[in-house]
Order: C-alpha cells, then structure tokens, then sequence
C-alpha cells in the first residue's frame, strides 16, 4: 500500500504519505492521543513540547505495535512508555525543578482549598457535602474534577499510585452522590451506575 | 430548589490552568499521518529514534533479567530467607497479634543472621516485580540497599532508568557500584569510567538472555496478589509482608526454573 510512495527513497513532506498504521493502533490513538497530551503538558508545562513527546511515544507504540499487544499488561505497558518519555524530557530540559515547583504549588492550593472547605458551615449543597468526605477523597475531587487534572498527575501531586487515585476519585463520586442524595440535593434514582449502597436508593 | 438528577450536573465544569488543555482543534488525522511517516523512516533508518527508546527498554529488560536471574537461581535454602521475613512481619504485627509470645519464639529461632535478612528483601522485591507489583518492589529493593545490598540497588537503577527518572537512577547506580568495603583482600574494587552519563549506559552493554529462561508466574502473580492490601486508603493496592505460603510457593516456583 505505501511501497510505490516510498520509492525512490524521496523524503517528502509528511503530510503527503498515507496513513500505514494498524487500525487497532488508529483506533487506540483517537481514544488516548488526548488523556496523553494532556498528562505530558501538565508534567512539561508546556503543550508544544507535550505534543512532541506524546508523538514520540505513539511512534514507538506503532513500531512495536504487534509486541505491545502481546505484552502481559497493555494499559500500564503504555502508560509507563509515556510517563519514561515524558520524565526523560523533563530531565533533558532541566525541567525538574520547575515541575517540582508547580508541584508544591498545587500543594499549597489544595491546602487552602480544604482550609475554605472546613470553614463551610450547614447547607446542602456540594461543598458542604465535600467537606464530609475523608480528607483523601476529598484531594482527589478537587484534583481531578475540579482542577481537571489527569489521575497520573494528581498522583504525582499526591504522591500515590494512580489507580489509588482512581479508586479514592470512585468513592468520592459515590459517597457525594450519597450524601447529596440523603440531603435531598439529588434525586432518589439510580440514574449513575456503578456500586451503591444497600439501602441509599428507593 | 428542584432536585438534580445526576451529580454531574452539579459539578462546575473543570478549569484546567492555562496552557494545559489541549485544544479542540488538535488535527487527529494530520497527526497519524505524521506518526506514520515517522514510523517509516524510523524503519528505513532514515531518522534516528529519540534517545529514550533505547536506554528505557535496554533498562526494563536488564531488570527483568536480574530478577528472573535471582529468582531461578536461587537455591532452594534461601527461600528460608522469605520465610524468614514471615516470621519478621509477624514479628512487626506482634502487638495487634494474639499469641504472638509464641511467635516472637519461633522469630528468634530463625533470624540468625542480618545478611539472610537482607537477601530476603531483595528476593520479595524481585517476586513482587516479577507479579507485577513494582511499586511494592521498589519499597522493600530500598530497604536492602539500605542495608548496603548492591544488587537491591542495582535494581532500583535500572527501575528508575527504565522509567526516565535519570536523578534517582544516578543516586541508585553510585551506590550499587561504590567499593564496598567488606572486599576480600586481593578483589579489586569496581572501576566505573570518569565519565558524566556512563550510568546511563551500562544496560547497554549487559546480557538479558536469562530473562527468556523464566518459568510463567502465573500461579505466584495470584499468590502475591492474595497478600494485596485492600485498606481504603494511600496504602490500598500495595503489597504487604510475604508469609509462609508465599515462600512455599516461591519453592515450587524456582522448583521450575
């Protein structure tokens, strides 16, 4: 399919070849190609260089596509490529002090965040609820749907595994959604699936 | 007020800092053309491949070999030594245990010696790697290398090397190759070239053949992953101390090998 663009051994311009790549590879770029470019630019602080790595990274993906999906844990196989790559930019930048630096700053945030919480008094509204969770589920939300940040980047802030992100950001959802429920903010359906408590619907 | 049906709902939506957000005007299709040019002239040789590649899989596959080389030739007394590390686990959740006199007994009868110990750390590192917990590993490779074992903190190089983490990789390489000073007399001491990044590159010139001769660890992943924590909080998902089963496990598992 692309043997009679490439001979000749002329390199055009980029643009111009078509695509040869797995279709389960395209399939796997339309999917990520966002979660990833918005993990490495949180890391770099920077979209552009992001963009660069993340093509680097499915690059390698593609060229080492069949061997990728034969591994043992393709998920976390992936994401350890991509946060290597990125890790190895940061350093190859000198970034590392800047990444730390944003790091604790976003810290510091969160702290003043829980500070204002605490200071939350009665009501039935979502911060009220959000000051009932534990600390910990409480980070998570803030990070991850408030702030928007990515579960790997929240874990870093947190310094965490980020499928314990993962898990603390579910029962936050859980235990808001109970909670707001109970105090009539929500209504009593099971419109959000996932697990619920005995007894919190109907 | 009229009740929200979903939580979502409620929720503002996400303001991510500037400069954070991909845009929406991403071109995904110029993107994979790029991605597929790219692969072809990677594959041609006409473009170099960047320079992560190379050192972060050279790395994760020397680590996988050191620990299917640790964990196959291990000889079967050394499992004691996880056994042993039972035994110590019991011992630091003596004050929760009931009967633990009893324990404490057996403990002292067992551990008689530091070193035993401290290849029983590196071994549960090397098991938890090998079961796919490599955060679990990476906590007890410290401890031995804290105790000055230098294959403890050869693996942890090569884990941070492998994960692009250069800092923590130079910290671990300088103390798997400083000169220890329990050599034996006439042993010269490692020579490790004057050169800024040769941390960088010893994976390179190291042997991982062995890592094909591994026996599939199918049955001990699922052994290891019974002694997963599922505690709720920043500890959930790590592995706790290995226990008697797990070292009766490990000798089949190198009963294999």
């Amino acid at each position: 399919m692309n043997d009679d663009t490439f001979t000749g051994n002329g390199i055009g311009p980029a643009v111009h070849e078509p695509v040869d790549l797995p279709l389960d590879f395209e399939a796997y770029f339309l999917v990520k190609n966002k979660g990833f470019r918005r993990y490495a630019a949180e890391m770099l602080g920077d979209q552009a260089v992001g963009d660069e790595v993340v093509r680097e990274v499915f690059t390698h993906l593609a060229l080492n596509w069949d061997q990728v999906l034969a591994g043992p844990d393709f998920e976390s196989h992936t994401w350890d490529v991509l946060t290597g790559a990125v890790m190895y930019r940061v350093h190859r930048l000198r970034r590392e002090h800047e990444l730390a630096a944003r790091l604790r700053q976003t810290r510091r945030k969160l702290d003043q965040m829980h500070q204002a919480l605490a200071r939350v008094e009665g009501g039935a509204g979502l911060y009220a609820a959000l000051a009932d969770l534990p600390a910990r589920q409480c980070d998570t939300f803030i990070l991850r749907t408030t702030m928007g940040y990515t579960a790997e980047y929240t874990a870093q802030i947190l310094g965490i595994h980020p499928r314990t992100v993962d898990y603390h950001h579910r029962r936050a959802l859980t235990g808001l959604e109970r909670l707001l429920t109970d105090r009539h903010v929500l209504r009593r359906t099971a419109a959000v699936p996932g697990p619920r408590r005995e007894g919190a619907d109907r | 007020m009229n009740p929200e049906h979903l939580l979502h709902d409620l929720i503002p939506t996400p303001t991510t800092p500037a400069g954070t957000e991909p845009d929406d005007t991403f071109d995904v299709p110029a993107e994979l053309r790029r991605i597929s040019a790219d692969v072809a002239r990677i594959r041609r040789g006409q473009q170099p491949p960047p320079g992560w590649w190379a050192e972060q899989q050279q790395a994760r596959q020397c680590l996988e070999a050191v620990v299917a080389t640790e964990l196959s030739t291990t000889p079967l007394a050394r499992i004691a030594d996880l056994a042993a590390l039972a035994d110590l686990a019991d011992l630091v959740e003596q004050p929760a245990a009931a009967g633990s006199g009893r324990r404490r007994a057996r403990h002292r009868g067992r551990v008689e010696d530091i070193t035993q110990e401290i290849e029983g750390f590196r071994l549960f590192g090397c098991v938890l790697y090998l079961a796919g917990h490599p955060v679990s590993a990476e906590f007890w490779w410290k401890i031995g290398a804290g105790a000055r074992d230098r294959i403890s903190a050869w693996c942890l190089y090569l884990h941070h090397l492998g994960r692009g983490e250069i800092g923590e990789a130079r910290l671990w390489f300088e103390q798997a190759v400083q000169a220890a000073e329990g050599l034996a007399p006439g042993v010269p001491a490692p020579a490790v070239p004057d050169m800024p990044d040769y941390f960088r590159t010893a994976p390179l010139a190291m042997d991982t053949r062995t890592a094909a001769a591994a026996a599939p660890v199918g049955a001990l992943a699922r052994e290891v992953d019974r002694l997963v924590m599922h505690t709720g909080d920043d500890t959930d998902g790590l592995v706790s101390c290995p226990d008697r089963r797990l070292a009766d496990r490990l000798e089949e598992y190198a009963g294999l090998s």
